[in-house]
């Protein structure tokens, strides 16, 4: 897919990764291990900042999907944000972390917002998914911000370091999406 | 796809990965059920002639972890398709499968999917197994009970059909440890 550049303002600017981002990708996992492990598979996946290159280059090369791209707060990289693409069933699936130092400020809102507004309006998909660990509370409180609706609970849906983890699905429709920007 | 698959399912039927030479076959079976697959499956709008077939078959040739690209044959002739489709970081397979309207009511969908639930949690190292079948599919939710499987959730309109329409999903799942005891009693 071709890579996206939004400036959406007070500092704040979403890109697909370079491969000259890997050091700095690698830097903030590598800050954020004890916090990202137990929800994501790919920290103790992610040794080396080679690990990192790899990752940009496997998903920048994707002719569909779009899991490489990094939130950045005044020139500094603060969360990663991915997007998957189901051609089968027009819909996507979106996947999001951020630096603890971050957190509940509500950048990741705000960065999902932009994404789902090109999922629908420049993708043209009609559905955006996302999973969450049942006891990833601030996860699902994105989800919920966004106006997802819980849809199912996919049991040992997530494997993580520890094992498997129950995933609650949450999803939006495009006319949802729609209705919700609209002012009443 | 795995091409050396190949799993008796009793009754003279066989489970086995298809190849460019049953593209005209697969071809012909679709074709006669196209009206009834369409309602549950975009991809019969995909389907124009053999070798569109056989593009299908070559575009999975390339995915050697899932166990996919199957026909159900049953002597000679194509009954059907069986897939599970493994994909991702989580253990977990996606079970789908579909019959040609006169080989519906033989179990044939439950034998060959428990076949490759089998496979799967045996051999290949899964967690667990999935399977997504439209809300009003009754014929194929019941082969998911049949299964064991136990209902998660409903999926709004996670599901393509044939000309450009959606459908609700009801998502079934299995974990390896309620596989054995199934496969126990």
């Amino acid at each position: 897919m071709n890579p996206i550049r939004w400036d959406l303002g007070e500092g704040l600017i979403v890109r697909t990764y370079l491969a000259g981002d890997a050091q700095e990708l690698f830097d903030l996992i590598d800050a954020n291990r004890e916090r990202l492990r137990p929800w994501m598979i790919w920290e103790p996946q992610t040794r080396s900042v080679a690990d990192s290159l790899a990752f940009i280059q496997r998903s920048t090369s994707s002719a569909t999907d779009m899991e490489g791209n990094g939130v950045w707060l005044d020139g500094v990289l603060i969360a990663g944000v991915g997007l998957g693409i189901d051609t089968m069933s027009n819909s996507g699936e979106i996947g999001y972390w951020i630096d603890g130092g971050h957190e509940g400020k509500g950048i990741v809102t705000r960065v999902c917002q932009r994404f789902f507004d090109f999922a629908f309006d420049e993708l043209g998909l009609h559905r955006m998914e996302l999973q969450a660990a049942t006891d990833n509370a601030r996860s699902r409180a994105i989800a919920e911000r966004l106006g997802m609706t819980q849809e199912g609970v996919a049991r040992d849906g997530i494997r993580v370091a520890a094992g498997y983890l129950d995933s609650v699905s949450y999803a939006i429709l495009e006319d949802e999406w729609r209705a919700r920007r609209v002012p009443a | 796809m795995r091409p050396d698959l190949r799993i008796e399912l009793g009754g003279g039927a066989v489970l086995r990965p298809f190849t460019t030479d049953d593209a005209e076959a697969l071809f012909r079976v679709i074709d006669a059920n196209r009206t009834r697959l369409a309602r549950w499956f975009h991809w019969v709008d995909d389907s124009t002639d053999a070798s569109s077939q056989a593009a299908w078959m070559d575009s999975r040739s390339g995915d050697q972890r899932s166990l996919d690209a199957n026909g159900i044959w049953v002597g000679d002739e194509l009954a059907g398709g069986c897939d599970l489709v493994i994909a991702g970081t989580d253990d977990s397979g996606e079970l789908g499968f579909w019959l040609d309207e006169a080989f519906v009511g033989r179990g044939l969908a439950t034998r060959a999917s428990q076949a490759l639930i089998n496979r799967c949690f045996e051999s290949e190292g899964l967690h667990r197994v999935q399977l997504r079948a439209g809300v009003d599919n009754l014929r194929s939710r019941a082969v998911a009970k049949r299964l064991n499987m136990r209902e998660e959730g409903v999926l709004r309109g996670a599901g393509k059909v044939g000309g450009g329409l959606y459908v609700d999903l009801v998502i079934y799942g299995q974990i390896v440890d309620e596989w054995r005891m199934t496969v126990r009693s």
